[in-house]
């Protein structure tokens, strides 16, 4: 049943499917920009007609926070380049000793059905009556990350795709009502990009300076100077 | 409204000859020009402004809704005045301590966010919860659906105008918050799960206290359906509103009731993969096929009797046992990606959780059901009367912090 399903779905889309894992309850896929509506159509036609969510994904190593409190837990040594990285957004990114992720393709540790550039896009999609589901994830360029919105496939696309724009700054092309949904007008940067610095971190270093317990061995001089 | 007013009025064949004539025949020239622009007066462009502070919006939701008339021609929510980033804040803590912050994303079913987000670390980390964890995590699940769909039902008659059903709810949805008290030490945010299994064991004597409990909600059940779904006005002013087609409904990602009160029959619970002990328990899914404001609030209170049900048998069989799997001291996830969904007590919740080893998450994508359950919002109180602006948005049943998180 399950295998009918995805088989249907990758037969449909044929040579449009770039990467492909196939796990118990679902699949995932990635394309390229160009075909993101057709597929979000194709996978509808398939059976896929629940719509779950719509996000963005950022593969920039964000050095600034997370080193900061694995310093203090004491599990990975501070690399020194990483200060240089925090600014804004780099050009290359910055090993962090972190162990092998799945794909590893032009410096970008991604996720599941892998990736070649910093943004994608994803959306997941479930058949409700087998409860198998698909994720779809395109490559977006960096420069200028813009995709075809999938509102007139699925209307519940319109928010999710709002939201992703304001964290994330993908541009939605032919979207009906692209504004902010969550911040104010105004706001300047895209907050859920690795390079968007968060306030709070900066101002004070996590876990904070009053209820840090000293872990045998470490000592927290970094957080006592800031 | 005025369609039969005689144009003609100023013209009859009246000759006036006196001044009292005259000043008679001006008064009714008058008369009928002020009728004729009532004739002509528009009633459409009129905004409304619903919140921030409206009580019916359960927090600071703000509707802008376009009037004409009575009708409405179009509205827009304005989200984001509870906007507080957890998407963000996840990015910059470890995973133990990231329950705290999703304990108030729907903050009445704060026991069943954790669920899915623990389970999706579980499942990364390749840790399985001991069967004891496993059946304690369900039943508070299902009592924190219980104790929030109360709240609903006594919600949903304010809203409508019924006063009574309130008090009823927060009566009873107290013995559930006392409950869960017992067990996590938390009324509102237990912060009870452990990635491996749950903080404590269950207290002595609470397995029969929750019996007695789920008998006063069972009995709160009966006594709502009779003062609430039987109540004329109630089904008059819920029947055939806001009606949502089993295809809208999955076009714009319903979840939970909103999507079983259209007739689609999808339960995570039953059709859900994860390793809690709803399989092991009998329970009905219910769905309508109405799709209206009344079809959603009758399968809310029919899934709490099947809530109390399922704790019931839970606690006949909870079996004996460890609560907590051998984890590390210090919990390091290892890389990789994976989506876990749960029905919660709103819909369906799951957490998108991208890891690169470490001991925080690189990204948690969180998926909360009212996000996608207000979404449907615009479309469906298109052509509605204002009356009924509320009463779709209480059957439609949000958090505000599960719209902005």
């Amino acid at each position: 049943m399950t295998e009918r399903l995805f088989q249907n779905l990758a037969t449909d889309l044929g040579d449009k499917i770039l990467e492909t894992v196939v796990r118990p309850h679902d699949l995932i896929i990635r394309v390229s920009a160009d075909d993101w509506l057709e597929t979000a159509k194709v996978a509808k036609r398939a059976g896929f007609t629940y719509f779950c969510f719509l996000s963005g994904l950022d593969w920039l190593q964000s050095t600034a926070q997370t080193t900061r409190y694995e310093n203090v837990w004491g599990s990975v040594e501070e690399d020194p380049a990483s200060d240089e990285a925090t600014d804004d957004a780099p050009a290359e990114p910055v090993d962090v000793a972190v162990p092998e992720v799945a794909a590893e393709v032009a410096g970008y540790k991604t996720g599941l059905a892998g990736g070649e550039t910093r943004f994608q896009v994803m959306v997941r999609l479930t058949a409700t009556p087998e409860s198998k589901s698909v994720t779809i994830k395109a490559d977006l360029d960096e420069a200028d990350p813009r995709v075809q919105t999938i509102v007139s496939v699925f209307g519940g696309a319109n928010w999710h795709e709002r939201e992703t724009w304001e964290m994330f700054g993908f541009w939605f092309t032919g979207h009906p009502h692209l504004v902010h949904i969550y911040l104010p007008g105004s706001f300047e940067g895209y907050p859920l990009r690795k390079d968007f610095p968060l306030l709070a971190r900066e101002v004070k270093p996590w876990p904070g300076l009053t209820n840090v317990e000293p872990i045998a061995g470490e000592a927290i001089e970094e957080g006592a100077d800031a | 409204m005025t369609a039969t007013i005689n144009p003609g009025m100023a013209e009859t064949s009246f000759s006036p000859n006196s001044p009292e004539q005259i000043k008679q025949a001006a008064y009714i020239a008058g008369q009928a020009a002020d009728m004729r622009i009532n004739v002509e007066l528009e009633t459409g462009g009129m905004t409304v402004n619903l919140g921030p502070q409206h009580p019916a919006t359960h927090g600071t939701l703000r509707i802008i809704a376009r009037l004409d008339g009575e009708q409405v021609i179009s509205c827009e929510p304005v989200m984001g005045y509870m906007h507080r980033g957890y998407e963000k804040l996840a990015e910059v803590r470890t995973y133990p301590q990231i329950t705290t912050l999703i304990n108030r994303i729907d903050w009445l079913g704060s026991f069943a966010n954790e669920v899915p987000f623990i389970a999706a670390a579980e499942e990364l980390m390749g840790v399985q919860a001991p069967d004891r964890a496993q059946h304690i995590r369900t039943i508070l699940f299902e009592m924190s659906r219980v104790g929030h769909i109360i709240l609903f039902l006594g919600d949903l008659g304010v809203q409508l105008g019924a006063i009574t059903p309130v008090f009823f709810a927060f009566r009873d949805r107290e013995h559930v918050l006392n409950q869960i008290e017992a067990a996590t030490g938390g009324r509102f945010h237990p912060n009870f799960n452990r990635i491996g299994g749950l903080k404590d064991d269950l207290p002595k004597g609470w397995i029969a206290e929750s019996k007695v409990c789920m008998e006063k909600c069972l009995a709160f059940c009966d006594t709502i359906e009779e003062l609430l779904f039987g109540n004329l006005i109630f089904q008059k002013r819920t029947r055939g509103v806001g009606v949502i087609t089993p295809e809208k409904a999955l076009d714009f990602g319903l979840s939970g009731a909103n999507l079983r009160a259209s007739g689609v029959d999808w339960d995570l619970r039953r059709d859900g993969h994860l390793p809690l002990a709803w399989n092991k328990t009998d329970f009905k899914v219910i769905t309508h096929p109405d799709g209206d404001a009344f079809a959603r609030c009758w399968v809310r209170l029919q899934e709490t009797r099947e809530a109390c049900k399922i704790v019931n048998q839970l606690l006949d069989t909870l079996p004996a046992g460890p609560i907590m799997a051998k984890v590390p001291r210090i919990i390091k996830v290892p890389a990789g990606e994976t989506y876990v969904s749960t029905e919660n007590p709103l819909g369906e919740m799951g957490y998108h959780v991208v890891s690169q080893g470490g001991l925080g998450p690189f990204r948690v994508k969180i998926r909360s059901a009212s996000f996608n359950n207000m979404s449907i919002a615009p479309w469906l109180m298109k052509g509605v009367y204002v009356p009924d602006i509320v009463t779709i948005l209480a059957s439609l049943y949000f958090i505000l912090g599960d719209i902005d998180r």
